[in-house]
């Protein structure tokens, strides 16, 4: 997925630190102008990782880096 | 510092020799967390009640710790800022409203709060507090997992027109609030001894 002109947020996150992964829920939004967007889709998946929260930096580069692997 | 084995345990020694910590002794560590955000608000009645739930229960042998930050507030009247990204424990009753006035010689107070209750499975029952009179908890099963949580705005005294309030800027407060807010439950394992 081609994210340019998009916004995505974290919405659900659940850290499991006994068996190391992530639980994420992230919604896709295309920014139509800079008040407007229309939502692209919400987007579940499990990384072999763990974070400190939703504001971890490292959170938004892997979850940038799945959204950006889903084929268009 | 330095590490001993005996026959039967593991043992942290200071310089001195004195033992500070074996493993006999039970632990408790961060197992995980869980973050997500939620929204309640006025629904017609006196109150109203609604649930979020988790993606990974909270097992009996762990202990959770719930924070919430309010981040939008929406309802009649001038909400002001004071709830607004606060992070505050969420692990009790929250009042989000106390006017307290005199009726004849009689105190008399009139009240909001926020409720965040664990459920457990369908065991517990958030009654309604107009019909039932009460906010039921069913724990007769012991210790079980944790499956998400209620969440309920409270109002007293529930007759007459009053519909819950929140703290706002003015004296009156906002009525038939709508509020979001962030949540995150810090999960804690410690292990069982029999």
């Amino acid at each position: 997925m081609d994210l340019s002109n998009k916004t995505f947020v974290v919405t659900r996150l659940s850290v499991n630190n006994i068996e190391r992964k992530s639980v994420i829920q992230a919604t896709v939004s295309q920014n139509i102008t800079d008040t407007i967007k229309s939502q692209v889709g919400v987007f579940d998946f499990t990384l072999d990782k763990t974070f400190t929260g939703i504001d971890d930096p490292q959170l938004n580069l892997a979850v940038a880096e799945v959204l950006e692997g889903i084929p268009e | 510092m330095g590490l001993k084995v005996t026959s039967s345990e593991i043992q942290i020694v200071n310089s001195d020799g004195t033992v500070k910590f074996t493993s006999n002794e039970p632990l408790i560590f961060i197992s995980g967390s869980e973050h997500g955000t939620h929204t309640i608000g006025y629904d017609g009645a006196f109150y109203n009640r609604n649930s979020f739930y988790l993606t990974q229960p909270l097992l009996k042998n762990e202990i959770g710790v719930l924070y919430i930050t309010i981040t939008t507030i929406t309802g009649f009247g001038d909400p002001g800022t004071s709830f607004l990204n606060v992070r505050q424990p969420a692990n009790a009753v929250i009042p989000i409203y106390v006017r307290g006035y005199p009726s004849g010689n009689t105190p008399a107070a009139d009240t909001t709060h926020m409720a965040i209750a664990p459920i457990i499975g369908d065991q517990i029952q958030a009654a309604d507090p107009v019909g039932e009179g009460y906010a039921g908890f069913d724990y007769l099963n012991g210790s079980r997992n944790i499956t998400g949580y209620n969440v309920q705005l409270i109002h007293y005294p529930t007759g007459g027109g009053d519909r819950p309030y929140l703290f706002a800027s003015g004296n009156q407060g906002v009525s038939n609030p709508t509020i979001t807010f962030d949540w995150t439950l810090y999960k804690y394992r410690y292990l069982e001894t029999t």
